[in-house]
């Protein structure tokens, strides 16, 4: 296996993977949902058979025109509008159960509320709790491979795998957004943590390799001993790799639909994880290698 | 041999307490109960059995309006009265915690009426006992009687007698002194009912303003229930006439400082009798005000108040409230009893202005108990009704800047499909394994099954809260065990195929692997803090549901892949399992390397 050899190759399929998702969240594919904005959203259960348009009329002219309305299928309404009282709440659902031929026939499944007050220190805090796990794994590889020389291109290295995994799994959620309105809440920053976590792993287990063989072949060049690892992990990558495939696919496919985007992002950021874990951590290192003039 | 039976009996030990964990839905250890209803006897949280997430923040205003900051106490005794409020309403137990300086998070499980328990958490209200009059009399300031300057008599200014006409009669009213000027009924249309005859009384300034107040005091009543009324007395040569008058039926002339007081229309049949009648030196008299209903304060509030608690009649079976008051409030309540136990009066109770309940008293209450019921109560009300009553007021204003609300069936069928998904994946997983794997493959199975025995257990003994991205987190968590034990696999076919035997196989394969598996759960562990610490401060359930899970499940993983692993491992190597060494190298992989 001569994974050098075709260093550009992978650069450039991920650059075009990675520009096109950019594309498409500079295009507004990144689609927040209450969680970020703040707002309400009501998932109700009809008796009777409606469309989305006849929700959309029966809501023009009332304070709650603006809502935005989803088929979840299943006579199953998702309506996000904005942070409503107790009074505007029941104001809706009379509205919505108008819809309706007996009266109070209405089921509420779910209901969120979210002030924009709250929201705000959401946002605020995602990207902390992001940039704080980032130089916490940073500063832990670092110091996990301080036995071979240069470690902190280990951490670098990881790091840039994990970018790339992160602004994957964005590019393919706002594809994503643009053609189903998929939101990004909560339940979707969880998912992205999880990507980051499970890449980092990825990266991890990989260097690891490297780590041992670096100590058990020295005198051999970098790029032959990555070429090495890289054949040694192959297997157990691509069998954990599997492995969590099939249980996400089955949680996918058996899940119930609450979850399925969240799981969509793993599956995603899962093959994107064992891909970059393999191809851009390690050629990252050798090309830092190979370089004439060095910095670090 | 020998030296495996330490960590083995150990591993046999876990597996073992875990399954009696898992296997017995409740028990109890030292008086501590453990285990619930749900499946397995796990704690689900909202999003699995429904109920409603709720995020308070305080609402705390200094006298310019500006929010400050409550203190700590002021906070501890808000979570008391709320938690005081929720246990004894019946909505179950609540899960009520403080977020950073000035939030409460309020989780309700199970909880259909998101309604109820938010007006119930949400009422900041003052509790006051206040002395409803009905049907007293106030006497009148006698100056205003001798303020009054002329008497005279005339059509009484009322645009609604005068037809259709309004804009016309308004201004009747206006110069109606004189008396030429009256009301031309169009041709053709019936004769209007004998006009009302008005008394107008000119006032000294000082009366003036006193009758002014007095009328705006009768026209304010009608707004409530009981309607003022002003007694007035009119009398001339033959006649003597007392009558009660509603605030409509005086009105303010435009002619200065005078006021028109109709006389009811079956006194006298026309102007010309009455005028005839009273004679020509009238006399008017303002005698008393008769209050409809009016509220008084008699300073006795919620802070007069002992408990306040449901019950039932002890004859008629019905829901009542019991009040208990202190000394204090004992001695108040005793006086405002007797002052109405013989007079049609009520005592008003209001809540933040809004009136609860107004009920009488039929004889003088003295030992400061007492019960309240109604025909209309029902036992929910009286329960939340005497909630109310109790915790009066809030230490903190608060309000609401989260909610979360699932239905139960929603929930129900969120955890029916996760468990069918997560067997389902786990089927495949061990199918997987063990056909890739073989005999490997066959004991990282086991491997995995204790994994989750020990797994749930341990949410179980440590009752963390199993939520929907909690489920997300344990399968992820299984993935990352499995990913351990392949690391050992892997690491065990490689030695094998370099020659080494399968005991020295074992030994080197687990001792190579293990810096990935620490060093990847570790890196995981990181995250999880980080997410942990930051959904603390959020009450993101979700997310820290997420964090919690993960690490019990990463930190297990690691346990498992040192104990269970490598002692099933080195037991085999030690067993006739090792004679079949083919059986730990799948074929057709050789070439692998």
């Amino acid at each position: 296996m001569n994974l050098s050899k075709n260093r550009k190759s992978f650069f450039i399929f991920s650059s075009i993977i990675i520009i096109v998702g950019i594309i498409f969240i500079i295009m507004g594919g990144l689609k927040p949902g209450i969680d970020f904005t703040g707002g309400s959203t009501l998932t109700v259960k009809l008796p009777t058979h409606n469309s989305s348009e006849e929700m959309r009329n029966i809501l023009v002219g009332t304070e709650f025109e603006s809502s935005i309305i989803q088929n979840f299928g299943d006579n199953t309404f998702f309506v996000r509008t904005f942070d409503i009282n107790d009074s505007q709440k029941s104001d809706l659902l009379n509205t919505l159960d108008s819809l309706t031929l007996a009266k109070d026939d209405l089921e509420v499944l779910s209901f969120d509320m979210i002030s924009p007050l709250i929201a705000k220190e959401t946002v605020i805090n995602s990207i902390w709790a992001v940039l704080a796990a980032t130089i916490g794994i940073f500063i832990y590889i670092w110091w996990a491979f301080r036995n071979v020389p240069n470690p902190i291109r280990y951490s670098v290295a990881s790091i840039i795998a994990l970018l790339h995994d992160s602004v994957l799994v964005l590019g393919v959620f706002a594809i994503l957004g643009i053609f189903l309105d998929y939101e990004v809440n909560t339940m979707f920053i969880i998912a992205f943590l999880t990507v980051v976590g499970y890449s980092v792993n990825d990266s991890i287990v990989v260097l690891d390799r490297l780590r041992s063989n670096i100590i058990d072949y020295s005198g051999m060049r970098l790029s032959q001993v990555v070429n090495l690892s890289v054949s040694q992990t192959f297997g157990r990558s691509l069998n954990t790799s599997i492995t969590l495939l099939v249980t996400l696919l089955a949680m996918y496919l058996f899940g119930g639909d609450t979850l399925k985007p969240f799981i969509l992002v793993l599956i995603v950021g899962l093959i994107s994880g064992t891909y970059s874990s393999l191809t851009i951590a390690t050629q990252i290192l050798v090309y830092w290698d190979e370089r004439k003039s060095k910095i670090i | 041999m020998r030296r495996y039976w330490k960590s083995a009996s150990f591993s046999l030990l876990v597996i073992l307490i875990s399954a009696f964990v898992v296997f017995n839905q409740k028990f109890s250890i030292g008086g501590t109960e453990i285990g619930s209803d749900a499946v397995l006897g796990l704690k689900l949280g909202l999003d699995l059995q429904g109920g409603s997430h709720l995020v308070y923040q305080s609402d705390l205003k200094d006298q310019e309006g500006l929010s400050i900051p409550p203190t700590g106490t002021q906070m501890q005794a808000l979570v008391k009265t709320i938690e005081r409020r929720v246990n004894s309403s019946g909505l179950g137990e609540p899960n009520i915690q403080l977020l950073g300086e000035d939030r409460l998070l309020i989780q309700l499980p199970g909880v259909t009426d998101s309604d109820r328990a938010k007006s119930l958490i949400g009422e900041t209200a003052r509790l006051e006992f206040k002395h409803r009059y009905t049907d007293a009399t106030d006497p009148i300031d006698d100056d205003i009687n001798k303020g009054i300057k002329s008497i005279s008599l005339d059509y009484y200014p009322d645009p609604y007698t005068t037809g259709d006409k309004s804009t016309e009669s308004n201004t009747i009213s206006s110069d109606s002194k004189n008396d030429n000027n009256t009301t031309q009924s169009k041709p053709g249309e019936p004769e209007p009912v004998a006009r009302p005859i008005g008394v107008f009384v000119d006032f000294e300034e000082e009366s003036y303003i006193k009758v002014k107040n007095l009328h705006e005091q009768l026209v304010q009543s009608l707004d409530n229930a009981g309607y003022d009324r002003l007694q007035v007395e009119i009398s001339g040569i033959d006649e003597n006439k007392r009558f009660e008058l509603l605030g409509t039926f005086i009105t303010e002339t435009e002619s200065e400082n005078q006021f028109s007081f109709m006389i009811p229309s079956d006194y006298f049949k026309s102007l010309e009798e009455a005028s005839t009648k009273l004679g020509n030196s009238i006399n008017f008299e303002i005698i008393s005000l008769m209050v409809g209903q009016r509220d008084e304060v008699i300073g006795l509030t919620g802070e007069d108040l002992e408990r306040a608690y449901a019950g039932q009649h002890q004859q008629t079976k019905k829901p009542i409230i019991n009040i208990e008051f202190n000394d204090q409030g004992t001695k108040k309540f005793a006086e405002l009893t007797t002052e109405i136990s013989t007079t049609n009066d009520l005592i008003a109770i209001f809540l933040d202005d809004q009136e609860l309940i107004s009920p009488g008293a039929s004889k003088p209450i003295l030992g400061g108990f007492a019960f309240i019921d109604s025909p209309n109560f029902t036992i929910d009300r009286v329960n939340d009704l005497s909630l109310m009553l109790e915790s009066g007021r809030l230490p903190v204003p608060i309000k609401l800047i989260q909610e979360r609300d699932v239905d139960a069936v929603l929930g129900a069928d969120s955890l029916s499909k996760s468990y069918y998904a997560a067997g389902v994946g786990l089927l495949l997983v061990i199918l997987y394994m063990i056909l890739y794997y073989r005999i490997p493959g066959f004991f990282a199975s086991m491997a995995l099954f204790f994994y989750c025995l020990i797994v749930i257990s341990t949410f179980k003994l440590l009752s963390v809260t199993l939520t929907l991205s909690g489920i997300a987190a344990a399968i992820l968590s299984v993935g990352m065990a499995v990913d351990a034990n392949i690391l050992i696999f892997e690491r065990l076919k490689e030695e094998l195929r370099s020659g080494k035997t399968l005991t020295m196989a074992v030994n080197t394969g687990f001792s190579r692997a293990w810096p990935a598996i620490r060093d990847s759960n570790v890196s995981t562990l990181i995250t999880c803090l980080i997410l942990f610490w930051f959904a603390d401060q959020l009450g993101a359930s979700m997310v820290k549901g997420f964090a919690v899970t993960l690490s019990v499940g990463v930190i297990i993983s690691m346990i498992s892949a040192l104990l269970i692993t490598q002692t099933i491992l080195k037991l085999a190597a030690n067993s006739i399992l090792s004679k079949l060494i083919t059986l730990y190298v799948p074929a057709g992989r050789k070439d692998l390397m």
